[in-house]
């Protein structure tokens, strides 16, 4: 997989939270998931030193029958090394399947349609300090908060500042 | 743009928050991070070779960038004013103060005219930085700005005046506002109408911008962050350099400075508005105004009414105390908008004047103490400093045998002298309008205020040079004053020992002075037109004073004289202290006469 430099993930993740704003919803969702996922990925990547292990990583995300191929799998996984609260894996659980709500419906699906607002008005995340009004701006803070929480728990693995990491990289070797 | 670059390149560090603000990327972080201070967490770990925000910051940021107002459709094209190198020149003039002020007044207007609960008025003044070139944000909630009420925001020579009024969303706006930025917006919502949203472009009032020949100005909705009912944000953007420097917000920014303008400034508008704030409190409302500099705010205290402070600083002597006059002036003005082409022009004057006995606590906005000081509508508007010329009526020429009038000098400064002008359109107070920042000379009354101010002077001119120490014990500071503070007032200047003050404490007449309470009652005159001298006010002449001004000079190094002096101001007093020895009353037995 590619290797991205922080700042280079970073402002990829500040452009796309920009973007998000003038999305549809449809995009929002799949937009803001795709990059949880990749977040989740980059993470559990650090977390387990597999950047200098690349075919270690392609045999677990990558692939047909690879183990941390699918978006659930890489919360269930992230969850049980830790690295991740029971609330924010639940609340990734639920942006997973807003997600999924909007990728196999082609038609008539927003965020005003029961079971998605009825999700979003879950998540957690979104109610911190005061609730927004709408299902769709739900989704949008819970993911935005979900984000910049996971990529800084990257960064500072990559930076190698982080005392709590279980994987045993360089990085964190270093620290 | 380029000097905020410059300045970029030129920095150890980058501000990269400050980039992201810039790129529109910090919109859906603000939403994601309600708490400030979370979120300046996360920008400085998410930013670590950049330089550090504070929560604070963040609070300052979202409120000027994500809580913003921001304009959405257009609906309609207004003509605005031709002749814009007359905005572009007055507002050239302008000082920061002033044109602070000019939108300060036409906000008092908005809420007298609308007359909501309370006024709250916020003015922010945020410095340039890599996202956003300075700004001065105003928010206030005096009621909003009704529609019909746009076009002589827009258009030169179309204000809108209200009754008692200091302002009119018209020229004084806009030259105010340019006078500050380049670019303006106005936000408000009216109750009952819809959001509106006015913008003068960043170079309408530039002649190398293509935009100067452009004299329409378009009015929007407000799409996003309407401001609430009632509640209008102006924005001025892209702040002359002179006026960030002003703010202590130049490229060399300086924390103490901004600091010393921020306090500055609130005692200012404290001052200034001290009459309105009031007589509008006065009325059941509640009205405060805050300023914020950079980092730094200040909330504004109003300073007392003029009567109140004067009462507090002249002398109240029992022969030559301090006046209130009023009086009304009426005439007909050539007014080609009126129906009959004229209009009657009516003034209100209220004049108190007198001699002053404590000179701390003065008005620190009249860099020259001698003189008059004017208020109209309840707004000060002597900012140039007291008025102390032949117009206020200093060397005056009376006809027949009336005299004349001394000029101003250092002596003065002893007679304070406040007007106060009401008129219900406000085109009748002598102000210099637009920006009200001086005495018309040209005004209807000119005639009138200056006749009136000079029988004033001619009331107190012998006394100009009394001795100040021999002032005080008629002032509300004796009253406030100690003992020892007072014995040490009365013989400052006389070389008195402490056995002498003693001496003088425990005398029966000087029990009597130390104990004198004066009565600070003004004396009411009224009517324009009555010949007021010093014998029909006060029932002495003008020899009597001369002789008393002069015989409080002669005490100065002589404590005994003092004395004698002293007997000869309270002879009341002498005589009672002088009954009650012959009567051989004891020390602290009192004669009741």
């Amino acid at each position: 997989m590619s290797h991205k430099e922080p700042k280079a993930e970073r402002d990829m993740m500040l452009e796309l939270t920009a973007d998000l704003e003038g999305e549809s919803d449809r995009a929002l969702a799949i937009v803001a998931a795709a990059y949880l996922d990749h977040l989740l990925r980059r993470w559990i990547t650090q977390e387990l030193g597999l950047d200098a292990r690349p075919e270690a990583a392609m045999f677990l995300f990558e692939g047909f029958n690879a183990g941390l191929a699918t978006f659930s799998s890489r919360i269930h996984m992230a969850k049980h090394l830790g690295l991740l609260s029971e609330e924010d894996a639940r609340d990734l659980t639920l942006v997973r399947r807003v997600r999924n709500e909007f990728a196999h419906s082609f038609t008539g699906v927003s965020f005003q349609s029961q079971g998605i607002a009825d999700r979003c008005w879950e998540l957690a995340a979104a109610k911190v300090g005061e609730q927004p009004p709408s299902a769709r701006e739900c989704y949008q803070k819970a993911s935005v908060r979900l984000m910049v929480s996971i990529l800084l728990e990257v960064q500072s693995l990559k930076r190698g500042d982080r005392t709590g990491g279980q994987g045993d990289s360089q990085d964190n070797v270093k620290s | 743009m380029a000097r905020g670059i410059a300045r970029t390149m030129s920095s150890r560090k980058s501000n990269q928050w400050a980039e992201v603000i810039r790129d529109g990327g910090a919109g859906t972080l603000f939403k994601a991070h309600p708490d400030d201070h979370e979120l300046a967490d996360k920008i400085n770990q998410l930013f670590p070779d950049s330089v550090p925000v504070t929560g604070e910051q963040i609070r300052r940021d979202r409120q000027r960038f994500h809580n913003r107002p921001r304009r959405g459709a257009q609906v309609a094209e207004e003509e605005a004013s031709p002749t814009k190198y007359v905005i572009r020149n007055k507002a050239a003039q302008l000082v920061v103060r002033e044109a602070l002020l000019e939108i300060l007044d036409n906000i008092f207007d908005n809420f007298e005219r609308n007359t909501p609960e309370n006024l709250r008025v916020e003015v922010v003044v945020h410095p340039e930085t890599e996202a956003a070139p300075g700004e001065i944000v105003i928010t206030e909630n005096s009621g909003g700005i009704e529609k019909k009420r746009i076009v002589p925001l827009i258009m030169l020579g179309f204000p809108e005046r209200s009754a008692r009024g200091i302002g009119a969303w018209g020229e004084g706006f806009k030259m105010a506002a340019f006078a500050l930025g380049d670019e303006v917006e106005v936000f408000s919502t009216y109750p009952g109408e819809e959001s509106i949203a006015i913008h003068f472009p960043h170079g309408w009032l530039d002649p190398s911008n293509l935009l100067w020949k452009k004299w329409k100005v378009n009015t929007y909705r407000v799409q996003e962050n309407a401001p609430p009912e009632g509640t209008t944000i102006i924005r001025v953007n892209h702040l002359h350099p002179q006026v960030l420097k002003w703010f202590g917000l130049g490229d060399e920014q300086d924390a103490d400075a901004a600091k010393g303008v921020c306090k500055e400034l609130a005692k200012y508008f404290g001052e200034i508005y001290a009459e309105k704030y009031h007589s509008l409190v006065t009325q059941g409302y509640e009205i405060s105004i805050a300023i914020a500099v950079g980092s730094e705010s200040e909330e504004v205290e109003f300073a007392s009414r003029v009567r109140g402070r004067l009462a507090r600083h002249l002398a109240f002597l029992p022969w030559l105390r301090p006046i209130h006059w009023t009086a009304q002036f009426e005439t007909q003005i050539e007014e080609p908008s009126e129906e009959h082409g004229v209009r009657a022009a009516k003034l209100e004057v209220d004049v108190y004047a007198g001699l002053a006995a404590t000179f701390d606590d003065f008005q620190s906005y009249s860099p020259h103490p001698p003189g008059v000081e004017m208020w109209g509508n309840g707004r000060l508007f002597s900012l140039k400093g007291r008025i102390s010329d032949e117009s206020v009526g200093w060397g005056y020429k009376f006809g027949g045998a009336g005299g004349t009038n001394p000029t101003a000098t250092a002596s003065s400064r002893r007679l304070t002298i406040a007007v106060l002008f009401t008129a219900d359109d406000s085109r009748d107070v002598p102000w210099a309008a637009p920006v009200k920042n001086d005495y018309n000379r040209r005004s209807e009354f000119y005639a009138e205020i200056q006749g009136l101010l000079a029988k004033v002077i001619r009331l107190f001119k012998n006394a100009l040079s009394f001795h100040v120490s021999r002032l005080r014990p008629f002032s509300h500071a004796w009253t406030q004053w100690s003992d020892e503070e007072k014995l040490d007032k009365l013989f400052e200047d006389s070389h008195a020992t402490a056995e002498f003050k003693q001496d003088f404490a425990r005398s029966r007449f000087g029990k009597k002075i130390l104990a004198f309470r004066p009565d600070f009652s003004f004396q009411e005159m009224t009517g324009k037109d009555a010949e007021f001298t010093v014998s029909r006010v006060y029932g002495i002449s003008t020899t009597d004073i001369a002789n008393t001004v002069t015989a409080a000079a002669e005490t100065k190094d002589s404590c005994e004289q003092v004395v004698e002096f002293l007997k000869a101001l309270f002879p009341h007093l002498a005589r009672q202290a002088e009954l009650e020895r012959e009567f051989g009353l004891a020390p602290d037995e009192e004669l009741q006469l």
